[in-house]
Protein backbone atom coordinates (compact mmCIF):
# COMPACT_ATOMS: atom_id res chain seq x y z
CA UNK A 1 0.00 0.00 0.00
CA UNK A 2 1.10 3.43 -0.73
CA UNK A 3 1.11 6.46 1.47
CA UNK A 4 -1.78 8.08 0.02
CA UNK A 5 -3.83 5.10 0.37
CA UNK A 6 -2.79 4.63 4.56
CA UNK A 7 -3.35 8.18 5.16
CA UNK A 8 -6.73 7.88 3.65
CA UNK A 9 -7.03 5.00 5.69
CA UNK A 10 -5.92 6.89 8.83
CA UNK A 11 -8.94 9.22 8.52
CA UNK A 12 -11.50 6.33 7.20
CA UNK A 13 -10.57 5.06 10.88
CA UNK A 14 -11.07 8.64 12.63
CA UNK A 15 -14.21 9.41 10.95
CA UNK A 16 -15.73 5.32 11.59
CA UNK A 17 -14.31 5.80 15.11
CA UNK A 18 -15.90 9.47 15.75
CA UNK A 19 -18.97 8.25 14.17
CA UNK A 20 -20.17 5.05 16.30
CA UNK A 21 -18.92 7.62 19.60
CA UNK A 22 -15.28 5.29 20.74
CA UNK A 23 -13.80 8.48 19.84
CA UNK A 24 -14.78 11.83 21.00
CA UNK A 25 -12.42 14.01 18.89
CA UNK A 26 -13.49 15.01 15.51
CA UNK A 27 -9.74 15.95 13.51
CA UNK A 28 -8.66 15.27 10.29
CA UNK A 29 -5.80 13.28 9.30
CA UNK A 30 -3.25 15.41 7.34
CA UNK A 31 0.98 14.23 7.23
CA UNK A 32 1.79 16.71 10.13
CA UNK A 33 -1.01 15.82 12.46
CA UNK A 34 -0.46 14.63 15.71
CA UNK A 35 -1.59 10.94 16.80
CA UNK A 36 0.46 10.31 19.92
CA UNK A 37 2.16 13.28 22.22
CA UNK A 38 1.97 16.70 22.91
CA UNK A 39 -0.52 18.50 20.36
CA UNK A 40 -2.63 15.23 20.03
CA UNK A 41 -6.06 15.16 19.89
CA UNK A 42 -6.28 11.73 20.96
CA UNK A 43 -5.67 10.22 24.69
CA UNK A 44 -4.15 7.00 25.50
CA UNK A 45 -6.82 4.68 25.19
CA UNK A 46 -7.97 6.99 22.39
CA UNK A 47 -4.98 5.92 20.24
CA UNK A 48 -4.85 2.71 21.14
CA UNK A 49 -8.67 1.84 20.05
CA UNK A 50 -7.12 4.03 17.06
CA UNK A 51 -4.32 1.33 16.58
CA UNK A 52 -6.29 -1.21 16.52
CA UNK A 53 -8.58 -0.04 14.15
CA UNK A 54 -6.36 0.54 12.04
CA UNK A 55 -5.19 -2.83 12.01
CA UNK A 56 -7.93 -4.24 11.23
CA UNK A 57 -8.54 -2.44 8.23
CA UNK A 58 -5.20 -2.87 7.25
CA UNK A 59 -5.45 -6.50 7.26
CA UNK A 60 -8.66 -6.34 5.77
CA UNK A 61 -7.15 -4.30 2.68
CA UNK A 62 -3.95 -6.40 2.53
CA UNK A 63 -5.71 -10.00 3.33
CA UNK A 64 -2.47 -9.98 4.90
CA UNK A 65 -1.73 -11.24 9.03
CA UNK A 66 -0.03 -7.57 10.01
CA UNK A 67 0.54 -6.62 13.45
CA UNK A 68 1.21 -2.70 14.54
CA UNK A 69 3.50 -3.38 17.57
CA UNK A 70 4.08 -0.26 19.08
CA UNK A 71 7.24 -1.25 20.40
CA UNK A 72 8.76 -1.03 16.87
CA UNK A 73 7.25 2.31 16.37
CA UNK A 74 9.55 3.50 19.07
CA UNK A 75 12.54 1.58 17.81
CA UNK A 76 11.68 3.25 13.85
CA UNK A 77 11.45 6.76 15.85
CA UNK A 78 14.32 6.43 18.94
CA UNK A 79 13.51 9.52 20.92
CA UNK A 80 10.63 10.68 19.52
CA UNK A 81 8.48 13.39 21.32
CA UNK A 82 5.78 13.30 19.22
CA UNK A 83 3.57 10.32 16.16
CA UNK A 84 2.72 12.10 13.75
CA UNK A 85 0.28 10.52 10.86
CA UNK A 86 3.00 10.80 8.35
CA UNK A 87 5.66 8.87 10.63
CA UNK A 88 2.79 6.18 11.74
CA UNK A 89 1.71 6.31 7.66
CA UNK A 90 5.91 5.32 6.92
CA UNK A 91 5.79 2.44 9.69
CA UNK A 92 2.49 1.58 8.03
CA UNK A 93 4.01 1.13 4.79
CA UNK A 94 6.87 -1.24 5.55
CA UNK A 95 4.57 -3.12 7.37
CA UNK A 96 2.15 -3.85 4.62
CA UNK A 97 5.20 -4.65 2.11
CA UNK A 98 6.06 -7.42 4.30
CA UNK B 1 -24.70 -7.61 22.81
CA UNK B 2 -26.54 -9.26 20.15
CA UNK B 3 -28.64 -12.73 20.63
CA UNK B 4 -25.83 -14.63 19.33
CA UNK B 5 -24.23 -16.81 22.27
CA UNK B 6 -22.02 -14.85 24.58
CA UNK B 7 -18.02 -15.81 23.91
CA UNK B 8 -16.22 -16.31 26.63
CA UNK B 9 -12.52 -16.69 26.26
CA UNK B 10 -10.53 -19.19 29.00
CA UNK B 11 -7.44 -19.67 29.64
CA UNK B 12 -5.76 -22.67 31.38
CA UNK B 13 -8.88 -25.28 30.65
CA UNK B 14 -6.77 -28.76 30.54
CA UNK B 15 -7.46 -29.26 34.07
CA UNK B 16 -8.79 -27.66 37.45
CA UNK B 17 -10.62 -24.70 37.94
CA UNK B 18 -9.98 -23.74 34.27
CA UNK B 19 -11.47 -27.04 32.97
CA UNK B 20 -14.51 -26.37 35.32
CA UNK B 21 -15.30 -22.71 34.12
CA UNK B 22 -15.27 -24.25 30.73
CA UNK B 23 -17.22 -27.17 30.99
CA UNK B 24 -19.59 -24.77 33.21
CA UNK B 25 -20.27 -21.90 31.00
CA UNK B 26 -20.64 -24.36 28.25
CA UNK B 27 -23.47 -26.17 29.60
CA UNK B 28 -24.92 -22.86 30.43
CA UNK B 29 -24.96 -21.83 26.70
CA UNK B 30 -21.60 -19.75 26.42
CA UNK B 31 -19.20 -20.29 23.43
CA UNK B 32 -16.08 -20.86 25.33
CA UNK B 33 -12.60 -20.74 23.52
CA UNK B 34 -10.43 -22.29 25.70
CA UNK B 35 -6.67 -22.94 25.85
CA UNK B 36 -3.77 -24.57 27.16
CA UNK B 37 -0.35 -25.24 26.23
CA UNK B 38 -1.50 -29.16 24.91
CA UNK B 39 -4.49 -30.62 23.11
CA UNK B 40 -7.84 -30.37 24.92
CA UNK B 41 -8.47 -32.90 27.67
CA UNK B 42 -12.74 -31.72 27.23
CA UNK B 43 -12.92 -34.04 24.51
CA UNK B 44 -16.11 -33.34 21.56
CA UNK B 45 -18.18 -30.76 24.38
CA UNK B 46 -20.89 -28.64 22.88
CA UNK B 47 -19.65 -25.18 22.58
CA UNK B 48 -16.07 -25.55 23.48
CA UNK B 49 -13.78 -25.32 21.13
CA UNK B 50 -9.96 -25.09 22.00
CA UNK B 51 -6.90 -23.88 21.03
CA UNK B 52 -3.39 -24.87 21.85
CA UNK B 53 -1.50 -21.85 23.19
CA UNK B 54 1.28 -21.06 25.82
CA UNK B 55 0.09 -17.59 27.37
CA UNK B 56 3.60 -16.82 28.45
CA UNK B 57 4.53 -16.38 24.93
CA UNK B 58 3.51 -13.15 23.49
CA UNK B 59 3.18 -13.86 20.00
CA UNK B 60 1.18 -16.80 20.78
CA UNK B 61 -1.40 -14.87 22.90
CA UNK B 62 -1.54 -11.88 20.29
CA UNK B 63 -2.20 -14.65 17.38
CA UNK B 64 -4.90 -16.24 19.40
CA UNK B 65 -6.85 -13.06 20.68
CA UNK B 66 -6.65 -12.32 16.85
CA UNK B 67 -8.18 -15.87 15.71
CA UNK B 68 -10.85 -16.01 18.50
CA UNK B 69 -11.87 -12.11 17.47
CA UNK B 70 -11.87 -13.79 13.55
CA UNK B 71 -13.64 -16.96 14.72
CA UNK B 72 -16.82 -15.30 16.13
CA UNK B 73 -16.60 -10.87 15.77
CA UNK B 74 -16.60 -10.69 19.19
CA UNK B 75 -15.20 -11.83 22.57
CA UNK B 76 -17.67 -11.00 25.91
CA UNK B 77 -15.94 -12.38 28.60
CA UNK B 78 -12.18 -13.27 29.28
CA UNK B 79 -11.69 -15.45 32.55
CA UNK B 80 -7.46 -15.41 33.18
CA UNK B 81 -7.34 -18.00 35.24
CA UNK B 82 -3.66 -19.84 34.21
CA UNK B 83 -1.29 -20.35 36.71
CA UNK B 84 1.20 -22.76 38.28
CA UNK B 85 0.17 -25.13 40.49
CA UNK B 86 2.61 -26.72 42.44
CA UNK B 87 4.19 -26.21 46.09
CA UNK B 88 6.22 -23.55 46.70
CA UNK B 89 9.42 -23.39 49.32
CA UNK B 90 10.14 -20.88 52.15
CA UNK B 91 11.47 -17.67 50.62
CA UNK B 92 15.29 -19.01 51.81
CA UNK B 93 14.45 -22.16 49.30
CA UNK B 94 13.05 -20.85 46.51
CA UNK B 95 15.20 -20.51 43.83
CA UNK B 96 15.26 -17.38 41.17
CA UNK B 97 14.23 -19.86 38.75
CA UNK B 98 11.69 -21.06 41.18
CA UNK B 99 10.35 -17.22 41.63
CA UNK B 100 10.23 -16.25 37.85
CA UNK B 101 8.25 -19.38 36.82
CA UNK B 102 5.63 -18.36 38.82
CA UNK B 103 5.73 -14.96 38.06
CA UNK B 104 5.42 -15.58 34.44
CA UNK B 105 2.90 -18.52 34.51
CA UNK B 106 1.19 -16.40 36.63
CA UNK B 107 0.86 -12.18 36.35
CA UNK B 108 2.83 -12.40 32.73
CA UNK B 109 0.18 -14.47 31.13
CA UNK B 110 -2.28 -12.65 32.62
CA UNK B 111 -1.24 -9.60 31.00
CA UNK B 112 -0.43 -10.56 27.99
CA UNK B 113 -4.13 -12.08 27.65
CA UNK B 114 -5.53 -8.97 29.24
CA UNK B 115 -3.54 -6.92 26.89
CA UNK B 116 -4.54 -8.06 23.73
CA UNK B 117 -8.08 -8.96 24.61
CA UNK B 118 -9.11 -5.88 25.94
CA UNK B 119 -7.83 -4.15 22.68
CA UNK B 120 -10.86 -6.40 21.23
CA UNK B 121 -13.22 -5.44 23.44
CA UNK B 122 -12.26 -1.24 24.00
CA UNK B 123 -12.96 -1.52 20.08
CA UNK B 124 -16.53 -3.12 20.66
CA UNK B 125 -16.90 -0.89 23.47
CA UNK B 126 -17.94 -3.72 25.86
CA UNK B 127 -16.22 -6.30 27.44
CA UNK B 128 -16.09 -8.00 30.76
CA UNK B 129 -12.28 -9.47 32.15
CA UNK B 130 -12.69 -11.48 35.09
CA UNK B 131 -9.06 -12.58 36.54
CA UNK B 132 -8.61 -15.76 38.89
CA UNK B 133 -6.46 -15.06 42.09
CA UNK B 134 -6.31 -17.11 45.24
CA UNK B 135 -7.30 -16.53 48.78
CA UNK B 136 -3.26 -17.36 49.37
CA UNK B 137 -2.64 -13.66 48.77
CA UNK B 138 -4.26 -12.82 51.55
CA UNK B 139 -3.02 -15.82 54.13
CA UNK B 140 0.89 -15.27 53.84
CA UNK B 141 1.30 -18.11 54.28
CA UNK B 142 5.18 -19.60 54.59
CA UNK B 143 6.45 -20.96 51.21
CA UNK B 144 4.04 -18.96 48.48
CA UNK B 145 6.52 -16.65 48.15
CA UNK B 146 6.57 -16.82 44.66
CA UNK B 147 2.43 -18.23 44.19
CA UNK B 148 1.43 -15.30 46.34
CA UNK B 149 3.34 -12.70 45.27
CA UNK B 150 2.29 -12.90 41.41
CA UNK B 151 -1.15 -13.31 42.38
CA UNK B 152 -1.26 -10.36 44.11
CA UNK B 153 0.43 -9.01 41.10
CA UNK B 154 -2.41 -9.92 39.07
CA UNK B 155 -5.16 -8.14 41.76
CA UNK B 156 -3.28 -4.95 40.73
CA UNK B 157 -3.51 -5.18 37.33
CA UNK B 158 -6.72 -6.16 37.18
CA UNK B 159 -7.40 -2.57 39.28
CA UNK B 160 -5.19 -0.56 36.81
CA UNK B 161 -6.76 -1.94 33.76
CA UNK B 162 -10.49 -1.60 35.08
CA UNK B 163 -9.68 2.43 35.38
CA UNK B 164 -7.93 2.58 32.05
CA UNK B 165 -10.75 0.58 30.60
CA UNK B 166 -14.22 1.91 32.04
CA UNK B 167 -14.89 4.38 29.78
CA UNK B 168 -14.52 2.02 27.01
CA UNK B 169 -17.67 -0.08 28.69
CA UNK B 170 -15.00 -2.97 29.52
CA UNK B 171 -15.15 -4.18 33.87
CA UNK B 172 -12.39 -5.73 35.15
CA UNK B 173 -12.31 -7.63 38.07
CA UNK B 174 -11.10 -10.68 40.40
CA UNK B 175 -12.20 -13.60 42.16
CA UNK B 176 -10.58 -14.74 44.90
CA UNK B 177 -11.28 -18.65 45.71
CA UNK B 178 -10.11 -20.25 48.57
CA UNK B 179 -9.21 -23.50 47.84
CA UNK B 180 -11.03 -25.65 45.37
CA UNK B 181 -11.56 -28.79 45.18
CA UNK B 182 -9.22 -29.90 42.69
CA UNK B 183 -6.98 -33.00 41.02
CA UNK B 184 -4.11 -30.62 42.21
CA UNK B 185 -5.28 -29.09 45.51
CA UNK B 186 -5.93 -33.12 46.30
CA UNK B 187 -2.82 -34.09 45.40
CA UNK B 188 -0.98 -31.68 48.12
CA UNK B 189 -1.99 -34.21 50.60
CA UNK B 190 -3.94 -33.99 53.65
CA UNK B 191 -1.87 -32.72 55.63
CA UNK B 192 -1.52 -29.28 53.78
CA UNK B 193 -4.91 -29.24 53.20
CA UNK B 194 -5.86 -29.20 56.94
CA UNK B 195 -3.07 -26.30 57.23
CA UNK B 196 -4.76 -24.26 54.48
CA UNK B 197 -8.38 -24.78 55.74
CA UNK B 198 -7.33 -24.41 59.11
CA UNK B 199 -6.50 -20.38 58.11
CA UNK B 200 -9.77 -19.80 56.34
CA UNK B 201 -13.49 -19.44 57.59
CA UNK B 202 -15.35 -21.73 55.03
CA UNK B 203 -13.29 -24.84 56.25
CA UNK B 204 -14.00 -27.40 53.20
CA UNK B 205 -12.45 -27.21 49.89
CA UNK B 206 -15.10 -25.70 47.73
CA UNK B 207 -16.30 -26.79 44.07
CA UNK B 208 -15.65 -25.24 40.89
CA UNK B 209 -19.45 -24.53 40.40
CA UNK B 210 -19.33 -22.12 43.99
CA UNK B 211 -16.53 -20.56 42.30
CA UNK B 212 -18.38 -19.72 38.58
CA UNK B 213 -21.23 -18.39 40.57
CA UNK B 214 -18.93 -15.33 41.19
CA UNK B 215 -17.66 -15.46 37.88
CA UNK B 216 -20.90 -15.71 36.39
CA UNK B 217 -22.12 -12.37 38.41
CA UNK B 218 -18.57 -10.11 36.95
CA UNK B 219 -19.33 -11.21 33.71
CA UNK B 220 -23.06 -10.49 33.43
CA UNK B 221 -24.07 -7.54 31.48
CA UNK B 222 -25.86 -6.37 34.43
CA UNK B 223 -22.96 -5.87 35.91
CA UNK B 224 -21.83 -3.26 34.69
CA UNK B 225 -21.50 -0.69 37.68
CA UNK B 226 -19.49 -3.55 39.19
CA UNK B 227 -15.53 -3.20 38.31
CA UNK B 228 -12.21 -3.15 40.34
CA UNK B 229 -13.10 -5.58 42.67
CA UNK B 230 -12.26 -8.32 44.24
CA UNK B 231 -14.52 -11.19 45.82
CA UNK B 232 -13.09 -13.35 47.88
CA UNK B 233 -15.03 -16.33 48.74
CA UNK B 234 -14.19 -16.39 52.36
CA UNK B 235 -12.35 -14.41 55.33
CA UNK B 236 -9.14 -15.78 56.70
CA UNK B 237 -9.15 -16.79 60.19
Amino acid sequence: MDKDRILALLLESVRSLRRSGIIEVDMEVEPDTVLLGTGSSLDSMGFVTFVTDVEERLNRETGKDLYIVLTELEELYPGAAQLTASMFADYLVQLSAQ
Amino acid sequence: MTDAPPVMVVTGTSRGIGRGIAEHFAAKGFVVAGCSRGASTLGELAGYEHSSVDVRDEKQVREWARQVKRGHGRIDVVVCNVGLVKLGALTALTSLDMFQDFVTSILTSTFLVCREFSKIMSLQRYGRIVNVTSIMSELHAPGTVAYASAKSGVVELTKVLARELVASGVTCNVVSPSVVRTESSLAFGDEWMAKMLAMQTIQRPIDVAELCNIIAFFAAPESSCVTGQVIHTCLVT
